[in-house]
Parts: C-alpha cells; structure tokens; sequence
C-alpha cells in the first residue's frame, strides 16, 4: 500500500513542477540561498553585560537566572533555590559540567535527596521522575537574543530531566553565550559533527510551560515544569571543572 | 473532524447574532494582534527574515520530491520509518495499523490540526483505543465534542466558567479560577503521558538534510507525548519538509512571532530518529506518515501553488474582518480565516465549498501581516473566477448588463427607471429572476444610484458662479 501510494505521490509531484512554468512570485528553484540575517544589536561581551542582557530575556520569559562567581556564591544560589521552591528531591543529568562542580554534592548539603539519571531507564522512563521536585541539566548554548537554552540530550542525559519534575534547573556556561537564533544551524551541524550525527534529541527551551487557552489569560506551569531557574557560572570556572562531558 | 462546510451561511448568521461569541474574537484578536506587533517591532531586519523564511519555503516547493526521497533516507538511517498516505484515508489505515501491531491501548496526541484533518481520533477510539488530546485547548473541545475554532487557540470560544462546568462533568474535578482549571487538567493529562503506550503528533517542519523532526509549543505536551510513550507517530502533510538546518532557522525565527509575539516558544524540539541504544527515555519506534491528501494537485496548480507556502500561524485569522465576525467554527472544517477559505475549497474539491472564498471583503489585512508573503485576497479571487466560470453563475446577469451598456438608449432608460422607483435599490431583491443578486443584495447596502447630471447642473453652477465671486 505505502510502497504504491510513494510512487503515485512522487510521481503526482514530479509532473507537477515539471509541466508548469515557475510563477514569477517565488524564486527559482535554483537560487542560491541568502545568508540568514544576524541580529546585529546582539554580541556577546564576555563580561557581566551579557549575564544582565540575559537576565533581561529571561525575565521576560518568566525565568529565573542566578550568577555564581564562586563556589560559595554557586551553594548559595542552591540553597536559595532549594528554600523557594521547596525542593526535597533531586535528579540531575551525568553531565562533566555539573560533576566538575560538585552540584549533587552542593545539592546534598542543601538537605536535598538526589536521584542519578540512571533511574530513569532502571525504572521505565517518565514515571520514575513523576514526584521529583528538582531535574537539573546543563546547557549546550545560550542565544542572548531571545534567552532560549539549548538541551542536548543522550545518555546519561534523559530527556525528561529537564520535563517532567516540577522545576527545571539549567546550568550555563560564559562558553555556552551566543549572540543569536542565526548561529543555530552552526551550532547544531557542530555538534552532529561531534557525535557523529545529531543527538535523538535537541530542546531549545524559553521558560517555563505555559499556556493562554482559556480566555487568553496566561499561567505558568501546564505539562511541563512549573519553574525555570537558570544558574550561570560566571568567570574562570576553569580549576573547578572540566566543564565538557 | 467532518466536512461542514456546506452550512457556512447559516452557521455564519448565527456566528454573527452571539454576542458572546463577538466579544471573545474582538478580544482575541485585539491581543493576538497587539502581541504580533509587539514581536515583530523589536526584531531586527523583521522583513528580511521574512523574505528568507519565504524563500525557504519556496525552495521547498520547488525541490519537493527530492526533499521527501532525501528526508525519508535520513528518516530510515536514523532507525525511523517513513509511510507515504495519499489521503486521509491511508494514513489513518497505517496509524491504526501501527497501534494495532504494537497492542496499543492508549494513545496523547500533541495539538495537530493534521490529524484533525484525517479524522484520527475516531479511527482509533473505534478500535477501543483511548485517545487523549494533550493541549489544554484541545483537550477542552474534546470534553466538549467540539472542533477547534482556531489555529492556535482551539477553545478561544469557551469561557473559564465554560471550562469549569465542562471539568466538573466530565473529569468530576473542577476549579474557579484560571490556574486551578490548568492544574485540574495538568493533574488528569499527566497520568495519561505516563500510561500512555504511543504519542501522536503533528510537524511543524521536518529537515529533509537530517531526517529531524521539528516542533514547536508551549505548553510542554508535545514534549510529553515524544518523551514518554514506547511510540512516537509523527503526521506531517508534504510540504512541510524544509532543505537543510538554514531554512528551518530562517522559518523558525518569524514562525513563533507571527503567531504570538514570542521570540521562540518555549519549547522548540529537534528530535532526530528514535531514542538511541542506552538513552533512558524517548520513543523506541519512530513512524513519520507523510501525508498528500490533495497536496499534490495543489503543487501542480501554478496559481494556487502559493497556498503551499503557509506556516499555520493563524496572523490572519487574527485580522481578518470576516474571521473576527463569525470566529472558526463557521468555516465548518478544519482550517478557518483566510487560509482556510483557501486551503479548504482546494483540499476538498469534492464538497460545496463555494460559499468559503466569498466571505472575504478582500482588504488585503491578511496578506499584509503574512510572515511568508501568502497573498491571500489574489488566491481567493482566482478560486471565485474559477467557480464562475464552471459554475456559469453571474453569467446571465454579465450578459444583460453588456447588452443594455451597448445600447445608450436602453441603458439610460432603464437607469431612469430605476432612480425613479427604487433609488437605493431596496426593492431589487424582490424582482422576480434575480436569483443570486437578490440574495447578495438581501445583506448589503448597495450603493444609491446617482442622480443624473442633468438635475445636479444647477447646483454645480451656482457653487461655481458663488466661487468666482468670492475670488
């Protein structure tokens, strides 16, 4: 049934395109694609100006961003995170960065259970985070032009850490910053070239869930977490951690 | 969802006489607009990317079939299957054919406006297959038993108390205020992801360079239904497919703020074949049905084709007058406004569907906020141009006409006539053999005639005698 109904259809298509002139309306096929255009006002600084402009995004985006200079600052930013969402139980991604800084240790202290990601695949999938309060992830990217973070998941790095638990802590990076939504197909032909293809899975996340389908007044928190919390490790991180996986 | 098309005018006269139902559109619409506005004035180069967003989405017209062969290699490669449906028909057979292997008994869709189009949920809930739509929106209608009445807000015509009497009938829990509706519905939908045994989802482009599925939301659902059944099935008409990572960033950037001012929706997915050997989640079985259903002939149409170019963010249902007036249910099937009154006629060649492409007053608002340059009012005409002609409606009418502004003589008698006994042509409809003209004028002011310029001399005169004067 498929293997006739792909031939009729390609075949259905092909005489299509092939008898009729192309309407002066659209491009010729064979143009050569623009350049997508940059969104020039936005650079990264490599200095705390860009940590303010993605504070400015994320607030907008209903997220939450802490910049940690230091270890002490970084527990601090975990207690705080801890005490304001009432965080009693953990999971985190096998992630160089996050093992680098200690954060299930950090977490610990902080009176938090935590749960490696191997629980999901011992226990099924989702339902081993249903009542996890904290997934903690890294980002791969930040776009300083819209505050969206990029998730590149794998293994050890399920993708329901940074969904299902009620909030979602992103740790990033100063070699995470990119000016803009143009660098993407960059960054992701990259990264396939890293691993050989690109990941089952890449998440650009702006925020927490949300929805305005009833009476077009927005709330936050519907499917997926109800929080998102952003912790930035500002300056040279570099003593501390390996940073890559 | 079923054709109903036939009873546009009806349901649009009833559209027209709820009030309710005026104010929510007004309402909708007003802040729909205000947030594309407000999207589109803070993004630099807004029209160049809009031009290479059309670009990419003509490049895909014109490289279709090498597109779709290319995206089901890398589909294939990746572990994935790829299903090719000619109609809704097929793909339905194939979904349920899926399920059936894989003993399904539960199924979360992602919001899909495809899936609506091939009537999938009752294809499935007739095999016994519990079906749950995920997107809060969605899943209200489906409580309620009622099609969508927009792109991207399908409940936009439900009030919170709506919602909250719907809740309690249905799911035996209910809330007051907004919030704890969507917690209501957060706690019900979340036991369903966990349990459900496959995930049904639409596509908003699908990269035919690396066989990835991209799709776009808000809520976190369509996440939830690729992360957390054992099987993903993907549905995504042809022309969805973009060339390479550059056309999807280039759609991807004007998609989000054309539909709700966002700069990216909060959750954009790239999901890249099945979940790989020693992943803990994601979805085992990855199908992609890439469906025609109509699409084909569309292609081949060169006046039409252009059709094919939208992104479905639903910016001119927002400014439509005729939209705002009798909302999306009106339209009687799956895509309302401007591009429905296109897509439909087109897609549905077989249904009466005539009455679609005349609801447009052609004001051009719709092409105007278009992030791919669809224009809408020139397609819309031309579908009209073609029912005349096949139709042969106004021809008798056309003939009069020409046959008395030949004749000077007739001509001016009969428009004496006229402005004597009927000067604003109330009376006309109720001539006997005006058919289609009496029922277009039954709604409309029409135009007062002119009174000759004979009677209007004097007047004209004097007012220029009086200016001479004074100069």
């Amino acid at each position: 049934m498929s293997d006739d109904s792909r031939t009729n259809i390609l075949q259905r298509l092909e005489a299509g395109l092939g008898t009729l002139p192309y309407p002066g309306c659209l491009p010729a096929p064979d143009s050569i694609p623009s350049p997508l255009p940059d969104a020039a006002s936005v650079a990264v600084q490599h200095g705390p100006a860009d940590w303010r402009l993605l504070r400015t995004e994320l607030t907008n985006l209903r997220a939450e961003l802490d910049v940690a200079t230091t270890r002490a600052e970084l527990a601090e930013a975990l207690k705080r995170l801890v005490r304001a969402y009432g965080i009693e139980t953990a999971v985190c991604w096998e992630h160089g960065r996050l093992a680098s800084i200690g954060i299930d240790v950090l977490l610990a202290a902080a009176g938090v259970k935590v749960l490696a990601a191997t629980c999901v695949e011992e226990s099924g999938g989702c339902r081993a985070l249903r009542d996890v309060d904290l997934g903690v992830t890294a980002a791969d990217a930040v776009f300083l032009d819209c505050g969206a973070i990029a998730v590149r998941s794998g293994i050890g790095r399920p993708r329901s850490i940074s969904l299902v638990p009620r909030v979602h802590l992103a740790v990033v990076a100063e070699e995470d910053l990119q000016p803009g939504l143009h660098v993407l197909p960059e960054l992701l032909r990259a990264w396939g070239e890293e691993e050989g293809g690109l990941p089952s899975a890449i998440h650009l996340i702006s925020g927490p869930s949300g929805t305005a389908d009833i009476e077009l007044v927005y709330v936050q928190g519907v499917h997926g977490p109800l929080a998102l919390h952003v912790l930035a490790l500002s300056g040279d991180w570099a003593g501390a951690e390996g940073h890559k996986r | 969802m079923q054709c109903n098309t036939q009873g546009f005018d009806a349901a649009a006269t009833r559209a027209c006489q709820d009030g309710h139902l005026r104010e929510v559109l007004r309402k909708a619409s007003t802040v729909f607009q205000a947030k594309r506005k407000a999207g589109f004035d803070t993004f630099p180069e807004a029209e160049a990317h809009c031009r290479r967003a059309r670009e990419a989405r003509a490049r895909t017209l014109f490289r279709l079939p090498e597109l779709l062969i290319e995206l089901e290699s890398k589909v294939t490669a990746l572990g994935g299957r790829v299903h090719w449906a000619t109609d809704a028909a097929e793909a339905r057979a194939i979904i349920v054919g899926i399920a059936d292997q894989a003993n399904v008994r539960s199924v979360v869709k992602g919001k899909s406006m495809i899936t609506e189009e091939i009537e999938l949920n009752d294809a499935l809930m007739t095999r016994g297959v519990e079906v749950w739509e995920a997107d809060l929106g969605e899943f209200i209608i489906q409580l309620a038993n009622e099609p969508p009445s927009h792109i991207i807000a399908p409940a936009i015509h439900k009030s919170r108390a709506d919602v909250a009497q719907l809740f309690a009938e249905k799911l035996g829990e209910t809330g007051v205020d907004i919030p704890e509706l969507t917690l209501v519905a957060r706690r019900f939908l979340r036991e369903r992801f966990l349990a459900a045994d496959m995930g049904v989802t639409g596509a908003n482009m699908a990269v035919a360079a690396t066989g990835s599925l991209l799709l776009l939301e808000n809520e976190g659902n369509i996440r939830m239904a690729t992360t957390c059944p054992k099987i993903h099935v993907a549905v995504m008409s042809l022309e969805k497919v973009v060339a390479d990572l550059d056309d999807a960033t280039a759609v991807l950037q004007v998609l989000p703020r054309s539909a709700t001012g966002q700069k990216l929706s909060a959750y954009v997915s790239l999901l890249s074949g099945p979940r790989r050997a020693a992943e803990g989640d994601g979805a085992n079985e990855f199908h992609l049905i890439i469906l025609d259903n109509g699409r084909s002939r569309i292609l081949a149409d060169p006046l039409l084709r252009e059709a094919l170019l939208c992104v479905r963010c639903g910016a001119c249902l927002n400014v439509c007058p005729v939209y705002r007036a009798i909302g999306g249910h009106s339209y009687g099937w799956v895509y309302p406004g401007p591009i429905g009154a296109i897509l439909t006629p087109l897609l549905l060649p077989d249904e009466r569907t005539d009455a679609l492409f005349r609801a447009c007053t052609t004001c051009g608002a719709c092409a105007a906020v278009c992030p791919v340059g669809v224009d809408h009012p020139k397609l819309l005409l031309e579908l009209r141009r073609r029912h005349a002609v096949t139709s042969g409606s106004g021809r008798a009418s056309a003939a009069a006409l020409a046959f008395a502004a030949s004749r000077p003589g007739l001509f001016r008698a009969a428009a004496w006539v006229a402005r004597t006994f009927d000067p604003d042509l109330k009376r006309l409809r109720r001539c006997p053999g005006m058919g289609r003209l009496a029922r277009y004028a039954a709604t409309r002011a029409l135009p007062r005639l002119k009174t000759p310029f004979s009677r209007r001399w004097p007047v004209l005169a004097a007012a220029l005698k009086k200016g001479c004067q004074n100069v």
